[in-house]
């Protein structure tokens, strides 16, 4: 008879029937994962938000996010610097998610279809706006002027990422990122002046 | 000019302001700015620019913020629904590996006639992308039960009961997405859909209502329209009686696909969730197999597909045009 493909030893990692001990696992797995998500999907959100996603494609890349942690943890992989890790992750999917929504409004708009869908959420009312008045239009007027790697970089810092994250997530260098939140801070400090 | 130069940079302040600095300068940036009132001034402004600019971001992206409790609710399902799928499949390796010895000869000749009948080109979708694991998204029992009302087979199957109605009030649909937490849903993005349909007797309650995704999900809305016109036609050729099919829709709708449909997979997966991009001449462009991660190039014209008429671009039914030979 031949050999089985697997042997005993793969099979009792990989194949033995779901015991109490699995099952406790999994559920470990998972209370650890909804323990992450808490922790950080409202800093992920609006960090999305910040991208020009809506809230609800926002919510469905966070789901993305951690379905993807789920995996990477299940498969034993390196659990150091989870919160760069799932910024990265966020980060990817929802461009990813902006371009699509690009195209659409795109399409949408050769066509003449009138459909102005997947905009960002509405203004704040009137009485916000009188509330804060001119410095925050003025330093949201900045914060819409600056370049889209400048923003990523701001917004990042602002979630509380570190210099090192950062560069993680959008792939700079650290003096890369040092310049980036220079020159935007330069810029906000500058609008609050005025 | 000299004095200038004597001062710290706008790096330096903005890189102390974040606790940033390499450890060679923190001290002598320290000592700096304990000496110089300019350079302290300059701090103070960055640090207020950083406080103004955090405050008035998280007031304008909070208030766009819908509650956690629905997510969360829908992430620990998904989460439950992979750790189930893996189990499934780590059951199936092992009856595999064991089973290889005796039935190795028969697997193979069967897989090489399945493909000298097929053609491998007809599977090639379906294996494309395939090592991510669907994803299901299901009606939360807590606040979708599933309601019925009181009808007989004859009333569902009745000449006049042609078309019972579906109309879902715009109020309802709102508080089922509010309900769910769901805040400005795009209107192709969710169905709000009855969880047993009225052709097998649910009602409009929001016991019985749900947001179900057209996309993100291979067991989408489409799909589920499938499973509702199947089992109305088996209820009303009495190969299953109303109640069996209202329990099963309602406990496990995907379940009831599976066992009524005898597959493990939607049948109209990859029409279902074939998006593409029209070029001006409305040719279509770029095909996307959207959730499967399976981007196909741009431009090119794919046999694969000749067998679907129409493709849903971004929701809407679109014709392929300009079918072609795939060119590898």
């Amino acid at each position: 008879m031949q050999d089985p493909i697997f042997s005993d030893s793969t099979l009792a990692i990989l194949g033995r029937p779901k015991t109490a001990g699995q099952d406790s696992a999994a559920a470990q797995l998972e209370d650890e994962v909804v323990c992450l998500y808490e922790k950080f999907r409202n800093r992920l959100l609006r960090y999305l938000l910040s991208l020009g996603l809506n809230a609800h494609d926002g919510e469905e890349v966070i789901q993305e996010t951690f379905l993807a942690l789920f995996q990477h943890l299940k498969r034993g992989k390196s659990r150091e610097n989870l919160q760069g890790w799932i910024f990265r992750v966020a980060h990817n999917l929802g461009l990813k998610q902006c371009g699509r929504n690009l195209r659409r409004s795109r399409r949408w708009v050769a066509a003449g279809d009138g459909v102005a869908e997947a905009q960002p959420d509405s203004s704040p009312n009137p009485e916000e706006q009188l509330v804060n008045g001119e410095r925050r239009e003025r330093l949201l007027a900045v914060l819409d002027a600056l370049s889209e790697q400048d923003r990523w970089c701001l917004n990042l810092r602002l979630e509380g990422l570190r210099y090192r994250e950062i560069s993680r997530v959008l792939g700079m260098s650290l003096g890369a990122v040092s310049i980036s939140l220079t020159r935007s801070f330069a810029r906000l400090a500058r609008a609050d002046r005025r | 000019m000299a004095e200038e130069r004597a001062h710290l940079s706008d790096r330096d302040l903005v890189d102390a302001l974040h606790s940033e600095l390499a450890a060679g300068a923190i001290s002598a940036v320290n000592s700096h700015l304990s000496e110089c009132r300019t350079c302290r001034d300059r701090m103070t402004r960055f640090q207020l620019a950083m406080t103004e600019t955090e405050d008035v971001r998280r007031t304008e992206l909070d208030a766009r913020m819908p509650a956690i409790a629905a997510s969360r609710a829908l992430l620990r399902s998904r989460l439950a629904e992979q750790s189930r799928g893996a189990f499934d499949w780590l059951r199936g390796l092992r009856w595999w590996s064991q089973a290889w010895p005796r039935y190795s000869t028969g697997v193979l000749s069967a897989v090489l006639l399945a493909i000298a009948v097929l053609g491998l080109r007809s599977i090639a979708p379906i294996n494309s992308g395939g090592n991510r694991s669907p994803v299901t998204v299901a009606p939360l029992p807590a606040l979708t039960p599933g309601a019925t009302v009181a009808v007989s087979r004859q009333d569902l199957c009745g000449e006049d009961s042609a078309r019972r109605s579906a109309y879902i009030p715009a109020s309802l649909q709102r508080e089922v997405f509010r309900e769910y937490g769901i805040a400005n849903a795009p209107p192709d993005a969710y169905e709000v859909d009855y969880l047993i349909t009225p052709e097998l007797g649910g009602a409009t309650n929001i016991r019985n209502l749900w947001p179900e995704p057209y996309y993100n999900t291979v067991w989408n809305a489409h799909v589920k329209d499938q499973l509702e016109q199947r089992l109305h036609a088996m209820v009303c050729s009495s190969e299953i009686d109303l109640s069996t099919a209202q329990r099963e829709i309602a406990t496990d709708w995907v379940s009831a696909y599976k066992k009524y449909f005898h597959t493990d997979r939607p049948l109209a997966l990859f029409r279902d969730r074939l998006f593409g991009q029209l070029t001006q001449d409305g040719k279509l462009a770029h095909f996307v197999l959207r959730g499967l991660d399976d981007h196909v190039d741009p431009g090119a014209e794919y046999s694969d597909f000749q067998q679907y008429r129409h493709v849903l671009v971004e929701g809407r039914a679109t014709p392929i045009i300009g079918e072609a030979e795939q060119r590898t």
